[in-house]
């Protein structure tokens, strides 16, 4: 397991979706604070978290996870993340 | 080059997996299960690429309510998939990647006493494959079992990721996928490197044979001696399947003579080794050296060693050269040589089992001619034997082979695969044969490719390719091979060849050429009714020097003494 934090969260975000641009501050980013964070960009993200983190979520997390604060809680529960 | 990738189910667009394809073209990834259409439609100009999944061709509810129909179904089932692809290959005119997978979860005691179904349906699949690329030139294989085997099935495969997506594949199983990918284009867009250039101490064998002797270097017997056997058994397969070995070391010529003469574990001879560089001198001098020798350029050479240093060396000063990272242990060396990539080629011709001998006999000239009084005498004592090689399918595949590898004796750089050779010659009637040559120094195998196609005007051909191995130049059979395509040309009632020469980054011996072997410049002549753009496909007058044409029935052919076959002249 690596343990991410929000700069590092941002970074994935950057590199998932190269040409999107979005407010890095916001505390609501999600699947559609920009056009290229939809449901197929949403499953790659968490894709990608996943493999930076060195975590696994569930079925019922990759339906149901849909924004930057849901991926923070995903990693918390698994003592991933850190402030 | 443009990538359509079609599936059973569904691969994601915008993965960041898909990035290192990105290095091709452009990438389309196609809706689930839209593999139907990606096959059948109008997508012959771009490069497709199947991802076939078997359980997704898999009829599961007749499956489930008539078991006895099984293999049945199976069949049925396979055929159906298999028929679509058919229509794809007939009206292709880019490449086809089929990446297939046939595994599935299964404990043991199944297949303990007899072959499953599941098995005999992948076997199926993965003979039809293979039966279609012997018959379609542009097709190419990528089995996801021995792929996803090297990484783990359970890493590249992930149920979780089907039921949420409809993809059958994880992040890491994409990238895999994704890499099988590079690899084939990769290979398709450039030939393989051709010569493994290999450090000897701790390399080929363990120690220092300057400090330990032949007695005491690591090599056979037991232990980690073992490694370095099975690690010289790999290099001698890649030299049978035509890979030229080279020797760069710091050592004394002498120690390592007589490890290969000497130590009874050793599996390379040194018959197998084509150049070397034994002394104290920078390797960087080595593989200019040897590069030179066989007259190869550098982005040609694979070089391993086991000191990180020469090799960051060599990645600095010689940055066109090869240099595999190995990995630390020693034990992990022969699968780490026998999956490089870069010595990898798509097909193996009767040619490749002779590479060794033949550029040793490239050497031999070399040194001769640099020593003879007359070239021209020379060149009448060696008794050069060439022979016209009619292209099909048998030697389809070295044709192909010598447009993607040569270099420097090539006018236009067209690199044809064999399916564009083959409509070429079938359905455009070009013009096209191959040449073989044997002399004193040996057979040198086939060499030389001329292709000449039909033009909007009907009494002029074009030159499309005329290129020959680097291995016999300096012999004038450049001049003989003219000879044959004039015959040819003649037979076929042309009056005239318009040819150009292309410049690329490495072909300047062909640069004089068509002026020295009787060709003038098109406006020097006036046999042309038709704009030269309609002649030459993808002329460009701002970028291409001036064509040239000959006049078929008063061309002059220089040199043509040597060859006491060479047709007549009119």
């Amino acid at each position: 397991m690596h343990p991410l934090n929000r700069k590092r969260l941002i970074e994935i975000l950057h590199d998932t979706f190269p040409d999107a641009v979005f407010d890095e501050d916001d505390a609501h980013l999600g699947l559609g604070s920009f056009p290229q964070w939809d449901s197929l960009g949403n499953f790659n993200l968490l894709l990608q978290v996943e493999e930076a983190a060195g975590v696994r979520l569930s079925s019922e997390e990759i339906s149901e996870t849909k924004s930057l604060a849901a991926i923070i809680d995903c990693l918390k529960l698994r003592n991933a993340y850190v402030d | 080059m443009r990538i359509r990738l079609t599936c059973t189910s569904f691969l994601p667009d915008r993965s960041p997996a898909w990035r290192q394809l990105a290095g091709h073209a452009e990438l389309d990834v196609g809706g689930y299960g839209d593999w139907p259409a990606a096959l059948c439609g109008d997508y012959g100009d771009l490069t497709l690429v199947w991802v076939v999944f078997l359980d997704d061709l898999l009829p599961w509810d007749a499956f489930l309510k008539d078991e006895t129909r099984a293999t049945e179904l199976l069949n049925e089932a396979i055929a159906g998939a298999l028929s679509a692809l058919d229509r794809r290959l007939e009206a292709a005119r880019a490449p086809t990647l089929v990446a297939w997978l046939g595994w599935a979860p299964d404990t043991p005691i199944r297949s303990a006493r007899r072959l499953r179904l599941r098995e005999m349906a992948a076997a199926r699949l993965s003979a039809e494959l293979y039966d279609r690329a012997a018959k379609y030139s542009g097709l190419y294989m990528i089995s996801l079992d021995a792929l996803f085997a090297q990484e783990g099935m359970r890493h590249c495969l992930d149920s979780r990721n089907f039921y949420a997506s409809r993809c059958r594949l994880s992040l890491t199983g994409l990238k895999v996928l994704a890499q099988g990918i590079d690899s084939i284009l990769g290979r398709i867009e450039r030939a393989a490197s051709k010569v493994l250039v290999l450090d000897c101490d701790n390399t080929l064998w363990g120690g220092v044979v300057g400090e330990l002797g032949v007695g005491g270097i690591a090599l056979g017997q037991d232990g980690i001696g073992n490694a370095y056997v099975a690690f010289q058994r790999i290099a001698k397969t890649l030299a049978s399947h035509g890979t030229l070995l080279a020797i760069s070391s710091k050592n004394e010529t002498s120690d390592v003579r007589n490890v290969f003469g000497q130590h009874p574990s050793m599996v390379l001879r040194w018959e197998d080794i084509t150049a070397y560089r034994i002394d104290w001198r920078e390797k960087s001098i080595h593989l200019r050296e040897i590069a030179a020798d066989l007259d190869i350029g550098l982005d040609s050479l694979v070089f391993w060693d086991d000191n990180p240093l020469e090799r960051e060396k060599i990645r600095a000063e010689l940055p066109k050269v090869c240099v595999p990272e190995p990995p630390k242990e020693v034990a992990d060396w022969p699968e780490a040589l026998a999956s490089l990539d870069s010595l990898a080629s798509l097909t193996t011709t009767a040619d490749d089992w002779h590479k060794t001998q033949q550029y040793r006999a490239r050497a031999a000239f070399v040194s001769e001619a640099r020593t003879a009084a007359n070239a021209e005498a020379f060149l009448a004592g060696i008794g050069m034997q060439p022979r016209l090689v009619e292209i099909d399918a048998a030697t389809l595949s070295r044709a192909a082979q010598l447009c993607a590898k040569t270099n420097q004796f090539n006018l236009r750089l067209a690199r044809h695969d064999a399916a564009a050779i083959e409509t070429m010659l079938q359905q455009r009637s070009g013009i096209g044969f191959l040449v073989g040559l044997k002399d004193k120094f040996g057979d040198h195998g086939i060499i030389g490719l001329a292709l000449a196609v039909p033009t909007q005007q009907t009494d002029v051909a074009f030159l499309d390719t005329f290129l020959m191995s680097c291995r016999v130049l300096g012999r004038h059979l450049e001049a003989w091979m003219l000879a044959q395509l004039q015959r040819r040309l003649r037979l076929a009632g042309y009056r005239h060849l318009v040819a150009q020469f292309v410049p690329g980054e490495r072909n300047s011996p062909a640069a004089g050429f068509l002026p020295a072997h009787g060709f003038i410049r098109v406006s020097e002549a006036s046999a042309l009714s038709t704009p030269i753009a309609e002649i030459i496909p993808a002329f460009d007058g701002d970028r291409h020097d001036e064509p040239y044409i000959a006049n078929i029935e008063r061309w002059t052919i220089p040199h043509l003494e040597l060859f006491p076959n060479a047709p007549a002249q009119s």
